[in-house]
């Protein structure tokens, strides 16, 4: 018998949750409600629906920010808008962050019906690419086919230089078909002969004539990458993993706080919060190191500080007597930044211990939880959701990562990795 | 306030401005603001306190930044930590043996409002309710510094998880 299909509504007015509820009891459905976002998003992290309705106007977590995330915590999902205020506008934005089509209210049951078999058709689609997707990948690219995700593209080394004693950063030459990068998307590097590793994307998201990635020697991948040299070819997969909500936190002030490397999965979405600056309100970068010498891009550093509308901070953990900037751990810029702690998005990474401090003083000063976003780290192996590897409870940080929202990530910091 | 009748409404008022007294009782304020001699200015580099030096006086900074340092025999001397406009430097004054235990340097001209520690003291060990209040507020600052200090030690950045 084949299972039934999985239906999740979320609206806050009971009435329309109980006039679906009605229109779908003829068909063969498991339909489930929820009136508000936080409690969808729960919902849908436990049954993993086939097709969900998305009031866009609710109290407490907004409609477009649960279609992003239902489309980040599972991209097969199928989402469907419902709201009182139809304006094409709405409508493409809400196509944009993942929606598959959009439901004005009110609605008659026809039309409601018509929307479910649309949408469950849809999923069936969705689900039926992604298995392929998945069997190509498994069974290995064929000689002379396109390569798959899973086999990596030789790129040359374009450029590679120091930025601290252990951190180089390599310009590679883009793969042939590349076709652009999301902020805060990583690559897998394969080191020929050697092994491969997660390195996030740390350049401009908008020059396309090199892929920049900066690597920590830490280890027998990183070393060897890290030694390459100008002309050298490495393999390359990507790009993986989800981006920094840059679209959700339009018209809201950003709070970046970066520690050490985590600077580099940071840079593309500073790139692109300074290119369409006046789409984001105050813009925060808040960064911290060990000392001025472990300082990342520190010319890009002060040219941003150059600008009268970022505010960014420097922090070291130890200075000598000639530094003019500030001393402490990154932390401590948090309690005096000046953001609206109501409304700002809140975009961290370093090591999982300062991450996890610095969210302690953003969610301190009120931030919400569900506007903050962090970018996690673990050990993988095939990058696309298929090995394992990676897994924290029911996420993979490749595929389902590696930017998460802080109510998701904190949980998967207490999951040690075995 | 000792020699500055003239002055003690804007004097008042800059101190009721401060972090510091955010949260007092306006009579406390009061009482805080007898303990005011005055404001002071630091430019660029000027040491405002070294180490070992007796520690009188309550720091309330209005404007500015301040590196504590050590100095560090060969290599001049290294921060260990920076205070800012809206911070509290200081507070050996409180405890015995009253002696600084860094050197404070403004990185830029500085403005701070002086507070005699001598005279808050012994408003605070009259009044135990100012008391509190005051001691509760450095409290508060050295548990935020130690809690820092820590991970600066933790070296949070070079962790890998
Ligand atoms: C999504 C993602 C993005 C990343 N982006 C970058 C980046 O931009 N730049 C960069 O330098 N590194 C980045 N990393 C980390 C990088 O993948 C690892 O440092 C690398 O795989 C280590 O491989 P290795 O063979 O050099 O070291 P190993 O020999 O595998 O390990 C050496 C030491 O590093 C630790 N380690 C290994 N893997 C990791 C890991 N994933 N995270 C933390 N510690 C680890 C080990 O416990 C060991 O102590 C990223 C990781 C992920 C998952
Ligand atoms: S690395 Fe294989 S599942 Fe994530």
């Amino acid at each position: 018998m084949q299972p039934r299909q999985k239906i999740l509504v979320i609206d806050d007015e009971e009435v329309v949750l109980d006039s679906c509820l009605a229109m779908l009891a003829s068909g063969d459905y498991e339909t489930t409600t929820a009136t508000d976002g936080e409690e969808g998003l729960r919902l849908a992290a436990e049954i993993s629906p086939d097709l969900v309705f998305v009031d866009l106007k609710m109290p407490g977590l907004p409609g477009m920010e649960v279609l992003e995330r239902l489309r980040a915590a599972d991209s097969t999902s199928v989402a469907i808008v419902i709201t009182g205020y139809a304006t094409v506008s709405l409508a493409v934005e809400a196509m944009k962050r993942g929606a598959f089509d959009f439901l004005p209210k009110p609605f008659t049951p026809d039309e409601f019906r018509e929307m479910v078999r649309r949408g469950l058709e849809r999923r069936v689609e969705v689900l039926v690419q992604a298995r392929e997707r998945a069997v190509a990948q498994a069974a290995g690219p064929l000689p002379g086919a396109a390569a798959g995700p899973m086999a990596p593209i030789p790129c040359r080394v374009l450029g590679r230089w120091e930025e601290t004693h252990d951190t180089v950063s390599l310009a590679l030459d883009p793969p042939p078909g590349w076709r652009g990068f999301r902020p805060g998307q990583f690559n897998m590097l394969y080191a020929f002969g050697i092994g491969e590793s997660a390195i996030s994307i740390s350049g401009d998201p908008a020059d396309e004539s090199r892929l920049l990635h900066t690597i920590r020697k830490v280890g027998k991948v990183t070393e060897s990458l890290a030694s390459l040299q100008r002309g050298d070819v490495i393999g390359v997969r990507g790009p993986f993993g989800t981006p920094w909500p840059l679209g959700y936190a339009a018209g809201r002030d950003v709070v970046v706080v970066a520690g050490g490397i985590g600077l580099a999965p940071l840079r593309p979405a500073i790139h692109e919060l300074l290119a369409n600056r006046d789409h984001y309100n105050r813009v925060l970068i808040l960064i911290g190191a060990r000392t001025s010498a472990d300082l990342l891009y520190p010319e890009e550093i002060q040219e941003w500080r150059g600008r009268f509308d970022v505010d960014l901070q420097v922090t070291l953990d130890s200075a000598t007597g000639g530094w003019r900037g500030r001393v402490g751990v990154v932390t401590t810029l948090i309690p005096r930044a000046e953001f609206d702690a109501d409304q700002a998005v809140g975009m961290v990474v370093g090591p999982e211990i300062m991450m996890r401090f610095a969210a302690a003083e953003l969610l301190h000063r009120g931030m919400s939880p569900s506007r903050l976003f962090v970018s996690m780290e673990r050990n993988m192996k095939c990058g696309i959701g298929l090995c394992g590897h990676c897994q924290v409870g029911s996420k993979f940080v490749c595929r389902d990562g590696a930017v998460f929202g802080y109510d998701e990530a904190e949980t998967m910091f207490q999951v040690r990795e075995v | 306030m000792a020699g500055q009748d003239q002055n003690s409404p804007p004097v008042a008022e800059l101190l009721a401005a401060h972090p510091f007294v955010v949260g007092m009782e306006e009579a406390q304020v009061r009482r805080v603001a007898e303990c005011v001699s005055r404001v002071e200015q630091f430019s660029t580099d000027q040491v405002i306190f070294r180490s070992g030096g007796v520690a009188r006086i309550l720091y309330l900074l209005r404007r500015g930044d301040v590196a504590l340092e050590v100095p560090a025999p060969g290599s001049g001397s290294r921060i260990v930590g920076t205070l800012h406009a809206g911070d509290a430097l200081g507070w050996s004054w409180l405890f015995p043996p009253y002696r600084w235990a860094f050197d404070a340097r403004a990185m830029g001209p500085t403005e701070a409002l002086i507070i005699e520690g001598e005279k808050l003291r012994e408003y605070a060990s009259a009044d135990h309710e100012l008391g509190y209040q005051v001691v509760w507020r450095v409290a508060r600052e050295m548990a935020d510094r130690l809690q820092a200090t820590r991970l600066q030690m933790l070296d949070v950045y070079g962790e890998r998880p």
